[in-house]
């Protein structure tokens, strides 16, 4: 008793503040952000920094390694790869923050929405999600890939959240099924209070650890997969450059001129990897049975 | 007094906070000290040999700390000084390893929750014999299995439960097993932790015939940790009292009944006042709430085999129910009795699958035709306390956020949150506590005050006070009182504490399997009880007073329980002593409820005259 009460005095996992403050105990989660920080401001401000245009060749340097004028060297065309490794990490981040986002906003509505409610339309988002697994999200993506690629980033971002939020949703839903049975929730719904309000206020809050590292992990996952795509050269379509085409385009010289592999290679490596370190740390801060939390 | 068998002196126990995380005062004023929270400070008593001593105080006091320092099961963040000693032996330098030889054979434990204390995937029978090799390693399987089916009749259980896993059992074969278990190797001490205060009285006395005997069996001593003033007055031979980690009285049973020094020791022993009865005349006036015939099946349909009709359980079965507007109904039986479930058939305004439940004057069963307006307005009308006041308010929502809620939803005017808080006598300073932050009684409150947002008419109320302890039981029933006359609440009130339900009801129902046995006013179903099952009840319940020691129990075997005729007749004394002609009748047919004796009961014999204990 003496010791339960402890133990719930310990543990005021309420207030986002609190979150925030565990997650930046980690020291991972601190490299992390400064990382990330860096890798956004790179690719904000980074091509302005250069006289450079990621286009137009510089017919004086064809392949040439770093130099003080082409700070990461030039491809076969003589294109500024500074300029563009940049350029294409503006894109890969943009199709990650949309699409992680994107497709933790997906799970969380259909998940809460079919758990909460139960019965009929529960029946038909489980069927629906099924369904959606089944499918074999990567052959898909392969085929829209082409398509999606002319259309822009976004499009991109669009079929890779569009494919992947089903794991996430059959979570969610199955908290949202539990938190319904919780007493709390049955007497917000005694008091009357409308079922939008109940999810909008009951459920979804409760949920709120499990999306928030989920969209984080997300955007991870997503320049990974975009960098794939790329990479088999299915992602965007020329003049468009990003991380992935960039490697696509390297790997083939990346013993010759190692430079162009090497240099967007490290720069995704960076991105995912703090990226992932900040997700980690937030779930570690959020979860209390992942045992780091209270350390 | 024989030489002790445990000696436990200047015990002190402080958890050391986890690193980095801000410990708040706890609202009972128990304020963090730097380097950790001190659970127990300076306890010390001793347990002589063949001695039961109950450990007694409100939660929080240290009791459950002081059991598992005696265990050697205390976490790893805490931090222990003084000493320990059971038979010489000092436990607190013991090597975990030395412990652990020690646990189970010399000092053995039943734990408060036998729900989760087995593990369910072993079978009874396994268990018992891992516990009997455990710590006799030359004991062969066939000789363990002989011991394990002895243990099993010492505790009253049948043979063939060696053979049953966990969940085939119920709460009290559960806690019985448990019982078994801790006996196995004959220990010199037995630690029980509140062992009966998860099961229904009935039950309850059999266990604490069972640990009763199994203790004399095998010729140890108890500690016995309980709030029930009943339980210690009818086991314990000495008293300790503890109060903030500190121990503030003990002695012997008797004189700490008759003549405590402390006005807490008072307080924490004293029974609920079974003389003063709510109401001796029988209320009348329209109905506020009325069920008829009314059924609700709960299906606990498997994935595999679409036999669902063989796990029906009937949770209401032909429930029929009348509250006048202004009075509380007691709904009073042992859990799986569908207490809750009725509560919850009033409460939710969901239509029922059979019969009719009509609450205010509405049939709830046209409740989903109305307009969303009119539908509110109803819900207003009819609102719900929660057994788990704790679990009822949403965590991430301060005292302020929840009250607002209730506000809000029922578009009530003229009522604020401090206002509100008033009404249930909480300082306005609590708003922005989260729920965590505040104790039971004031959790209790704040739902309290949320139900009574929306000026309902009908209030039901889930065992409000079963998690709190004594005193601020009184308290709040007190207040829910004084708030049912002041604003002329109806009350539906889900008990098992028949001194509670005596003292704060006017009306009684009895339920037992989904069936009301008895219904009627209260003083003349519990003064004059006519249904073999409410005579079980009212026996069942500890009497606190050292000199009347309880009666032996018969151990019944409750499992295989009848579907046709009386439901109640493998568990029926009255039957039992019945001709065999009158008898046959309870097996055949199934008694319907009549008017005897100004109250209702479904008893084939309730004219039948008992010879009652003097």
């Amino acid at each position: 008793m003496a010791v339960t009460d402890l133990t719930a005095t310990s543990a005021p996992r309420s207030g986002a503040p609190g979150v925030l403050r565990r997650t930046f105990r980690a020291p991972r989660a601190r490299v992390g952000v400064a990382v990330l920080a860096l890798v956004v401001l790179a690719a904000v401000l980074g091509p302005v920094l250069s006289r450079w245009d990621p286009f137009t060749s510089d017919v004086t340097a064809f392949g040439r390694p770093p130099t003080a004028l082409h700070w990461f060297g030039t491809d076969s065309s003589g294109r500024d790869l500074y300029v563009r490794t940049l350029v294409g990490l503006r894109t890969s981040l943009a199709v990650g923050l949309v699409a992680g986002p994107l497709s933790t906003l997906i799970a969380a509505v259909v998940g809460a929405v079919g758990g909460y409610l139960g019965g009929r339309v529960d029946r038909v988002v489980v069927w629906g999600i099924d369904l959606a697994l089944v499918l074999p999200s990567f052959y898909l993506l392969v085929l829209l890939a082409p398509t999606a690629g002319r259309a822009g980033w976004f499009a991109v971002a669009l079929a890779i959240a569009l494919l992947g939020w089903m794991v996430m949703a059959r979570l969610v839903r199955a908290q949202a099924r539990s938190l319904r049975r919780r007493d709390f929730v049955t007497a917000a719904r005694f008091l009357g209070v409308p079922t939008g309000a109940v999810l909008r206020r009951h459920v979804l809050p409760h949920l709120a650890s499990l999306l928030v590292v989920d969209a984080t992990l997300g955007v991870a996952a997503t320049v990974l997969t975009e960098a794939t795509l790329g990479w088999v050269g299915l992602g965007l379509g020329p003049p468009a450059v990003s991380l992935g085409t960039l490697l696509a385009a390297g790997s083939a010289s990346a013993v010759t001129r190692p430079w162009l592999f090497w240099f967007p290679a490290g720069l995704l490596v960076v991105t995912v990897l703090a990226t992932s370190l900040v997700g980690d740390a937030l779930r570690d801060a959020l979860d209390p049975t992942t045992g780091t939390a209270g350390e | 007094m024989s030489e002790s068998l445990l000696a436990v002196e200047g015990l002190g126990v402080t958890f050391l906070a986890p690193r980095g995380t801000r410990l708040r005062p706890r609202a009972g004023g128990r304020s963090a000290a730097a380097g950790g929270v001190p659970a127990v400070r300076d306890v010390s008593f001793t347990v002589g040999a063949d001695e039961v001593v109950a450990l007694v105080g409100e939660s929080g006091a240290g009791k459950t700390t002081t059991a598992l320092a005696v265990l050697g099961l205390l976490p790893s963040s805490a931090r222990v000084r003084g000493s320990v000693r059971l038979e010489g032996t000092s436990l607190l330098d013991l090597s975990d390893r030395a412990f652990s030889a020690l646990r189970g054979a010399r000092i053995a434990m039943v734990f408060q929750d036998p729900r989760s204390a087995l593990p369910p995937v072993h079978r009874v029978g396994a268990l018992l014999v891992e516990a009997l090799q455990l710590h006799d390693r030359r004991l062969s399987r066939a000789a363990a299995l002989a011991r394990a089916a002895q243990l099993c009749t010492l505790v009253g259980l049948p043979g063939r439960t060696l053979d049953a896993y966990p969940h085939q059992l119920s709460g009290g074969q559960r806690q019985r097993v448990l019982v078994a278990v801790a006996v196995a190797n004959r220990p010199r001490l037995i630690v029980a932790d509140e062992p009966t205060s998860s099961l229904d009285v009935t039950v309850q006395a059999q266990v604490l015939e069972v640990l009763h005997r199994a203790r004399e069996a095998a010729g140890a001593s108890l500690l016995l940790i309980t709030h029930d003033p009943g339980v210690v007055a009818g086991h314990a031979d000495r008293v300790v009292v503890l109060r903030d980690g500190q121990v503030v009285e003990q002695g012997d049973v008797t004189t700490l009944f008759d003549a405590p020094r402390q006005d807490y020791t008072a307080r924490l022993l004293r029974a609920e006042a079974f003389a003063a009865t709510r109401s001796e005349v029988e209320p009348t006036g329209p109905a506020a709430v009325e069920l008829v015939d009314v059924h609700r099946t709960f299906r606990s349909r498997s994935r595999w085999t679409a036999r669902a009709a063989d796990e029906a359980v009937a949770a209401m079965d032909g429930v029929s129910l009348v509250v006048p507007r202004g009075a509380t109904l007691a709904l009073v039986g042992e859990s799986g009795s569908g207490k809750t479930t009725t509560a919850l058939a009033i409460a939710s305004l969901e239509p029922p699958e059979a019969g009719t439940v009509r609450v205010v004057g509405t049939d709830v069963s046209t409740v989903p035709q109305l307009g969303r307006a009119e539908r509110l307005a109803l819900r207003r009308r009819v609102q719900l306390v929660f057994q788990d006041a704790g679990g009822s308010l949403d965590p991430r929502m301060t005292v302020r956020q929840a009250l607002a809620e209730g506000l809000r939803a029922s578009a009530a005017t003229g009522a604020d949150v401090a206002g509100v808080l008033r009404l249930v006598g909480l300082p306005a300073a609590l708003a922005d506590r989260y729920p965590h932050e505040l104790s039971g009684g004031q959790l209790q409150r704040v739902a309290l005050a949320r139900a009574l947002a929306s000026r309902p008419e009908v209030l039901v109320l889930d065992e409000p006070v079963s998690a709190l302890d004594a005193p601020v039981r009184a308290e709040l029933l007190a207040l829910v009182d004084r708030l049912r006359d002041e604003l002329r609440l109806t009350c539906v009130l889900v008990a098992h504490d028949l001194g509670v339900v005596r003292a704060h009801a006017e009306l009684v129902a009895v339920m037992y399997r989904g069936r009301v046995v008895e219904q009627g006013p209260a003083h003349v179903v519990l003064d004059d009880p006519r249904h073999p099952y409410t005579r079980a009840l009212l026996a069942a319940v500890p009497v606190a007073d050292p000199r009347v020691r309880p009666a032996p129990v018969p151990l019944l075997d409750d499992d295989a329980p009848p579907t046709a005729g009386c439901r109640f007749r493998h568990r029926c004394a009255l039957r039992a002593a019945l001709p065999g002609d009158l008898a046959q009748q309870c097996t055949q047919v199934d008694p319907v409820s009549r008017r005897t004796e100004g109250r209702d009961v479904a008893c084939h014999h309730a004219d039948v005259p008992v010879q009652r204990h003097p």
